[in-house]
């Protein structure tokens, strides 16, 4: 059992949701608990999931969050300096 | 500027705009009002298809032919659903495609509407993106997108649905639309560190292998790769995705590694040091038992798409990047050329020892093999070459020579039966000046022969080898090998002329020619390439009992690929 938290930056788009849940299922991570939160700024969504990635590595999951064309960035919880693992930035 | 017109006029100009000059699809009901102004454009060339999932081969086929964006067309619901397969395909395969489909009117979205399907729910786990667009006023900005996400990055295809009043609506065309996209920033441009990272173990390295996969043709990068092998003296091995990205008959190539590799390219792999992995996934079909795929090597793998890297095989050295660059990059970082005398001599004495080979037939009928050998050896190598899925289409990768990037287009990672056909039409479409053969076998064929009409209608002259063993080939070799024998299921009577395939390119106004001995196949194959006016159908009947070798079964280990049935290559007798 490898529980994480991620904190989930997304496109306020109506799909959006769907594209991270679909991922999770597809690639066969379970998740405890999810919550939406409109972000700061608007026009984006902060996505709170909780779940346990069984033997997987995390960077998979990330890595796989990432590549979701609405997900701006991703950033695990509950590290000691949480940083993003990943970011869609502007060079 | 800003112009007053409907969707339909703005999704027809806006694909003029991003450089779309081919089509391929089929109107129906909610699609219709894209299909009035589609008539008048004078750029885009819509090719009316007779099946949806022949318009999307063909895209693919285009797309892998001309290196652009290929693109279909279909209404919605069913014609939606019909393009399922080749997007799936697409996907897999990383091809640059935009699927356009028509939706219900936004107004009924949901209620269960006549032809009504949620196409972008269906479509979401096997397109890089898609989008429903509701609004004509977003048509312009969503086609922009589009095109820059199927055409950036790792390519991939993407799906956009348009509901019909979208298509009906007044709107203010304008060009160029802003995009926004602030998720989506791919990395093309390498690590410098991870560079020299690479070029350390790299000259480290005593056994490395250059494992060359299909990102390596999409990133146009084989000239480079070409500079890389030679600088380094690295042997390469190129997957079924990167047939042709490195020159077969270079000494440093030592073939398809993989379930149907050759002995030197498997047992390169499993004997390296270092496998300087570019473009490629470590695909089950390359890797077979992955805790015992190359167990000595660490790995360099580069890839456009982070998500790759370390999935199934972790990278001691990771570099995100377009293989262009990476290359590129790596060719600037190794300073001294390198020689690998003593590892070549070895890998040189498997390619000697287990060369690819076949048996013909004591009674004289047709080895599919030697088919293929001829193909290759008559058409050269300046032909595209289209497969379908199966026994053919290893052949095909196994005994034509491939000396040009591109020069192979197949399905691989979804494997598709009935790719061949359509694709070599949008393969020829791309490319008309180019000697464009497929290679089907009988049951392909019969999944998407209908395009034949298509061909011969829009004047596309397609040469179709079909290697005809009366049966699903491969299937039939595993039920020999694993099945006890056993045919279920597997025997489709075509060697008995059910459907006679010459009467057949006869119906569909083609040219039908048939080969069944050994002696024919030469003057068959120059009598079909001197037809350049319609397309030509070759039924190649061949012996039922080929197989494909070498093989390693389905989730064994590459150290036990089998040369026949039984028979194992000696790995270690001169591994002194």
């Amino acid at each position: 059992m490898s529980k994480h938290t991620l904190s989930v930056l997304v496109e306020d788009k109506p799909s959006a949701l769907t594209r991270i849940t679909a991922l999770f299922s597809r690639r066969g991570f379970n998740i405890d608990s999810l919550a939406v939160d409109p972000a700061e700024g608007g026009g984006f969504s902060k996505v709170t999931l909780v779940f346990d990635a069984g033997d997987s590595p995390l960077e998979q999951v990330t890595k796989q969050l990432g590549k979701l064309i609405n997900v701006v960035s991703v950033t695990e919880v509950g590290r000691a300096r949480p940083e993003p693992v990943y970011e869609s930035v502007a060079d | 500027m800003t112009e007053q017109m409907t969707g339909a006029q703005a999704l027809v100009r806006a694909l003029e705009h991003v450089g779309v000059d081919t089509v391929f699809g089929i109107p129906g009901g909610q699609i219709l009002p894209a299909y009035d102004p589609l008539f008048d454009s004078t750029k885009v060339r819509h090719v009316l298809v007779r099946h949806e999932q022949g318009a999307g081969h063909a895209a693919e086929g285009y797309a892998q032919a001309t290196g652009k964006v290929g693109v279909c067309m279909a209404t919605s619901g069913p014609g939606a659903t019909n393009l399922v397969t080749p997007i799936a395909d697409a996907h897999m395969d990383s091809v640059p495609m935009v699927a356009i489909t028509g939706q219900v009117p936004s107004g009924v979205i949901g209620t269960d509407a006549f032809q009504e399907a949620d196409i972008c729910g269906i479509t979401l786990p096997i397109t890089k993106h898609n989008f429903l667009v509701t609004d004509p006023g977003d048509i312009p900005r969503t086609i922009a997108e589009a095109f820059h996400i199927a055409s950036s990055g790792r390519p991939g295809p993407v799906l956009v649905d348009i509901s019909k009043d979208a298509l009906q609506a007044r709107t203010e065309f304008h060009w160029e639309p802003t995009t926004h996209l602030p998720g989506y920033r791919p990395v093309t441009r390498p690590h410098a560190k991870q560079i020299q990272e690479a070029a350390k173990l790299i000259s480290e390295a005593e056994c490395p292998v250059l494992y060359v996969g299909g990102g390596v043709h999409k990133a146009g990068a084989s000239a480079e790769l070409l500079r890389l092998a030679e600088l380094t003296g690295i042997p390469v091995v190129t997957t079924l995705m990167a047939r042709g990205t490195f020159p077969d008959s270079h000494p440093l190539h030592m073939g398809m590694p993989g379930m149907h590799g050759s002995v030197s390219a498997v047992g390169a792999l499993q004997k390296a040091d270092l496998l300087i992995a570019l473009g490629v996934r470590f695909d089950d079909r390359v890797t077979g038992q992955l805790s015992s795929f190359a167990p000595r090597a660490k790995v360099i793998h580069a890839d456009i798409d982070p998500a790759e890297i370390s999935k199934n095989r972790v990278a001691d050295v990771p570099i995100v990047g377009d293989c262009s660059e990476v290359i590129g990059a790596l060719v600037h970082a190794i300073d001294r050329p390198g020689d690998h005398v003593k590892w070549r001599a070895l890998l040189d004495r498997l390619k000697e020892t287990y060369p690819l080979g076949y048996e013909d037939f004591a009674d004289g009928s047709l080895a599919p093999q030697y088919v293929l050998e001829r193909l290759s050896s008559v058409v050269g190598p300046d032909a595209l070459y289209v497969a379908g899925v199966g026994q053919h289409q290893m052949w095909a990768s196994q005994f034509i020579g491939f000396e040009k990037p591109g020069a192979f287009i197949t399905s691989g990672g979804l494997g598709t039966m009935g790719f061949a056909v359509p694709a070599a039409m949008g393969a020829k479409m791309g490319r008309p000046d180019t000697t464009v053969w497929a290679i089907d076998g009988d049951g392909c064929f019969q999944m998407t022969n209908q395009e034949l009409a298509t061909c011969t209608i829009e004047g596309v002259p397609i040469k179709i080898a079909v290697i005809n063993n009366g049966n699903l080939g491969m299937v039939r070799q595993w039920q020999t090998l694993f099945y006890d024998q056993r045919y279920s299921n597997t025997d489709l009577q075509t060697a008995q002329h059910v459907p006679d395939f010459v009467k057949l390119a006869e119906a569909y106004g083609c040219v039908g020619l048939r080969c069944t001995r050994p002696e024919d196949v030469d003057g068959t194959i120059a009598k079909a390439m001197e037809i350049n006016d319609v397309p030509v159908i070759v039924d190649f009947v061949v012996h039922e009992d080929a197989m494909v070798w070498p093989m390693v079964a389905a989730g064994t280990s590459n150290d036990d690929i089998k040369i026949a049935r039984g028979m194992a290559p000696r790995w270690e007798s001169d591994d002194s």
